[in-house]
């Protein structure tokens, strides 16, 4: 049956002539080149892929944990200093490090509120010390006012999601753990009215609790929306709030009726896996457990399913990167990126904990452990044998292959 | 080792093709070399294969970024079938799970609630008990996309030695309706407008206007779709890239991540060499772009007066397609107890898509939303008692550039909660209290992890005059330097996950062709 629109022969003319008007069209456009991108002003805005920043104050906030307030160290076109990206409460600053000649990343969540944050045109982080850290006794030397700090973000997916969270909301807190819950609580009371939050902070002892004045005054000019408890593990004798842990009575007790609430933890890793035990009983529904990604684990043969290798043992990986192939030692004890890092072949890290995939390899040979709560593989990812290395820790010697790091500088 | 293993990755020095940008155009051309034993190398920005076809983890879900449908093959027809291709031909360690039915489509304004089946036969049975007295033009209709459909294939087998007499003769109705528009044909023929509107679901897949749309590329589309059903990638799209990259790697080419090529070096109108981000140097004669045009000819060609200005008029006289805003939800309750039959809905007040397109131009929530739900057509895809939903939206490209960054995540989020309302209140059910996980992609978000320009997805918007049958006919006149092919969404099969592959296998063979 033949099918006619607008007649035999013009039919047919309107489909001969299409090679024609393309060509017209073509003739009558311009050559001028194209204009600049302008969703890319804005995508480069929100997602700069390095920030280069300069330490402008520093704080001790207790004798064990400094605020660093740091500001845009380039100068845009027109002389003004380059607005930092706006971040959600929660997110964290991917920060870079070259301790002993090796590149390294740490993720430091922002302390500051993304209002004050806009209008001063600045981040805050709080970092605690740890004599045995890579990176922390770097940073409390080299870190001063004037300082250089490389860092990408802000990242990650921690803090209050309207869509998603309910409208009482508990906060628990270990150690430096505090720091992503500041930015939180500043957001929440100046912008959230219709938001209450119990915020349950464990510590050692008394002197370890970072922002505890603003906490105290927090809870005594919002006391219906704001309560808080500090908790500490070792007090001494003069103390006289609440000792112990964060275990599941202690918030049962001080949150009540745990249905319709979602909770946020952030602390050690440590404190994941006790209150993984403590807040079982309370039946969560699942989505109603938020927890910060925690970063590499202290102690990888701690976990129950860790398979007994020796953790103390070095095994060799050969790496292929590119068209080069590289041979490094990797210990039982620490993850896979860690060893990359101190060869110099890491491929680009973020959230150190499973969970970004920005440093997604591949084995070709050999076993790897992979933590539990940290193992955000995509599902063809295991099936192919991908792998975060943030997240994995040798079984065995191993045959991987790296991607680059694109920041890497060109052609050192 | 710190120091030499620091810095620069080691590139090979050459390769037969270059292939820049590892999305699907990308990885099926860099397949389709590597079976044919070509040396290759794809470069890739980001630090995953895919582009658009890709997949993210929250918490318990895996999402899939997009919409991701494939048209199964068509029985008894000589089409170019891309499942088959993949499993068949590439032999790709692939598990695909096949759509149960077309969609659901509610048009709140006009009452229109149905469930679309696969089948011409029940779609022709089931339109006619919506719209009484449809059936003779509905009927009509699919005829005549059926004869399109197959008269593309006559062309894509005879590409070269085409007899305009076998065309005259026996493809009389491809002719004359290759040079019109969805509208006119499909008026033409007297389809009722009811009817119009239940079989026009399909368009957010291409959103551009029907008074703009090539009919050609519409009939072929719906045809394949609605005869032959369809089908995805079980472990989302990130399981069918990362198939793809297995096996060019099995077959001996390379796919290298997080490789940002900085430019294409010409010389007297010949490809010489492939630059990158980290100063490497790769010569070869041929590289193949799944890349924007655009992009390619204003940025990456060096010298810049290698770019003729036929090339410049070419890509300013294009019309840039939309880019897409999506909502994830990863819900704790399962499809039954959520009251989520369908695996596609297509909800919008109306079928007018002159309206809605014109809507897409504005920043507020879209009129028209592509609802998936995953689990429906694979059931394991989220934990037991979950379901993975995504609600898919269009925008022009203008539309986000006008954003501030520090109203982004308000927008955003205004925008999402809107888009959930409006699928809660067409379907009558309840997501927002079952809410788990949430993410929303915008156009900003898809530019920064593919680089998309303009963080386009659609491509080039198929108007007559640039749609398939135009587009094929210009890729020889429209190669403006030796050695160079496109493929992807911007190329000569316009976008969508199927084309680009096919893209990329179309822009291999003719780079093969060259080389031998």
């Amino acid at each position: 049956m033949a099918v006619q629109v607008q007649g035999k022969y013009r039919d047919l003319w309107a489909f001969l002539r299409q090679p024609l008007q393309r060509r017209r069209r073509i003739r009558r456009a311009s050559s001028a080149f194209l204009a600049p991108d302008s969703l890319l002003r804005l995508t480069t805005e929100l997602h700069q892929k390095r920030l280069e920043l300069t330490i402008t104050e520093v704080r001790q906030e207790i004798q064990i944990a400094r605020t660093f307030k740091l500001v845009p160290a380039g100068i845009d076109a027109e002389g003004r200093l380059q607005r930092l990206p706006p971040f959600r409460a929660g997110q964290y600053l991917s920060v870079e490090f070259v301790v002993q000649g090796a590149r390294a990343s740490r993720p430091y969540s922002i302390c500051c509120s993304p209002t004050e944050a806009r209008q001063g045109n600045f981040y805050e982080l709080t970092v605690r010390f740890r004599e045995e850290g890579f990176v922390a006794p770097h940073i409390w030397e080299q870190w001063r006012p004037g300082t250089r700090v490389t860092a990408c973000g802000p990242l990650g997916q921690f803090g209050y999601e309207p869509l998603r969270d309910r409208r009482d909301l508990v906060f628990l807190a270990g150690g430096c753990g505090i720091t992503p819950f500041r930015s939180l609580w500043r957001e929440l009371r100046a912008d959230h009215p219709e938001i209450s939050c119990t915020i349950l902070y464990g510590a050692t002892g008394p002197e370890e609790f970072i922002f505890r004045e603003e906490l105290e005054s927090l809870a005594a000019e919002l006391p219906d929306r704001f309560q808080v408890y500090f908790v500490a593990a070792e007090p001494d004798p003069g103390w006289r709030g609440l000792t112990g842990f964060l275990t599941g009575e202690l918030i049962h007790e001080l949150v009540g009726n745990p249905a319709d609430k979602t909770f946020y933890v952030c602390g050690p890793p440590g404190l994941y896996r006790f209150l993984q035990k403590e807040l079982e009983p309370f039946e969560l529904p699942p989505g109603t457990l938020r927890q910060e990604a925690c970063g590499e684990t202290e102690e990888v043969s701690a976990h129950p399913g860790y398979p007994g290798v020796s953790a103390d043992r070095v095994f060799t990986a050969k790496v292929h990167r590119g068209s080069s192939i590289y041979s490094i030692p990797a210990r039982g004890s620490e993850s896979v990126l860690i060893a990359l890092e101190r060869a110099g072949l890491a491929p680009p890290a973020q959230c150190r904990s499973g969970q970004c995939g920005y440093c997604r390899s591949l084995i070709l040979d050999g076993r790897v452990y992979v933590l539990p709560g940290n193992d955000g593989r995509r599902r063809a990812d295991r099936k192919f044998g991908y792998f975060h290395p943030c997240s994995s820790y040798p079984l065995t010697d191993l045959e991987i292959r790296v991607p680059a790091d694109p920041l890497a500088p060109a052609g050192e | 080792m710190t120091s030499q293993a620091q810095g620069q990755v080691t590139l090979p020095l050459s390769a037969d093709v270059v292939v820049i940008g590892a999305g699907l155009g990308g990885l099926g051309a860099a397949l389709e070399l590597a079976r044919q034993g070509a040396k290759v190398l794809v470069l890739e920005q980001h630090n995953l294969p895919g582009g658009f076809a890709t997949s993210f983890v929250r918490g318990r879900f895996e999402f899939e970024p997009s919409l991701h449908q494939m048209p199964m093959p068509l029985p008894d027809s000589g089409s170019v079938s891309v499942r088959n291709y993949l499993l068949k031909e590439a032999k790709l360690d692939l598990e695909v799970a096949e759509v149960p039915e077309a969609y659901r489509l509610i048009l709140s304004e006009s009452s229109v609630d149905v469930q679309i089946p696969f089948g011409i036969k029940a779609v022709i049975d089931l339109v006619e008990t919506q719209v009484p007295g449809s059936r003779a033009a509905v009927t009509r209709y699919f005829d005549l996309c059926r004869e399109v459909l197959e008269s593309l294939t006559y062309l894509d087998q005879h590409r070269e030695d085409l007899n305009k007499k076998e065309l005259l003769d026996h493809h009389r109705n491809f002719l004359n309706t290759g040079g019109y528009t969805v509208q006119q044909v499909t008026e033409a023929v007297g389809v009722p407008p009811r009817a119009q509107d239940i079989l026009y679901a399909y368009w957010c897949f291409l959103c551009v206007p029907a008074s703009r749309l090539s009919f050609t590329l519409w009939a072929a589309l719906l045809y394949t779709y609605l005869a032959a059903g369809a089908f995805i990638p079980r472990s989302r799209s990130h399981g069918l890239a990362s198939a793809m990259v297995r096996r060019i790697e099995e077959l001996g080419g390379r796919v290298e991540l997080n490789q940002p090529v900085t430019g294409i070096a010409v010389q007297c109108g010949k490809i010489r060499e492939v630059l990158t981000a980290q100063a490497a140097r790769i010569r070869t004669d041929r590289v193949i772009c799944n890349v924007s045009p655009s992009l390619v000819f204003d940025r990456l060609v060096t010298p810049q007066k290698e770019v003729p200005r036929r090339a410049r008029r070419l890509i300013n006289a294009r019309r840039h397609g939309v880019s897409t805003f999506v909502v994830y939800l990863g819900l704790n309750k399962c499809p039954e107890e959520l009251g989520l039959g369908a695996y596609s809905c297509f909800i919008s007040p109306h079928m007018n898509t002159e309206s809605i397109y014109e809507s897409t131009g504005r920043l507020e929530p879209p009129l028209m939303q592509a609802s998936v739900c995953l689990n429906n057509t694979v059931p394991d895809c989220s934990p037991p008692g979950t379901t993975i939903v995504s609600l898919t939206g269009c925008y022009q490209p203008h539309v986000w550039e006008q954003v501030q960054a520090q109203d982004y995540f308000r927008t955003k989020s205004e925008i999402a909660r809107a888009m959930i309302c409006q699928f809660e209140d067409a379907l009558g059910v309840k997501l927002s209290d079952y809410i788990e996980e949430i993410e929303v992609a915008t156009p900003v978000t898809f530019q920064r992890y593919t680089g998309a320009y303009r963080g386009i997805v659609y491509g080039y918007e198929p108007d007559p005059w640039d749609s398939l049958v135009p587009r094929a006919l210009a890729v020889e006149k429209e190669n403006f330097f030796q050695g160079l092919q496109f493929c992807g969404g911007y190329s000569s099969r316009c976008h969508g996950y199927g084309s680009s592959i096919l893209s990329g296998r179309a822009a291999a063979r003719r780079t093969l062709e060259e080389m031998s």
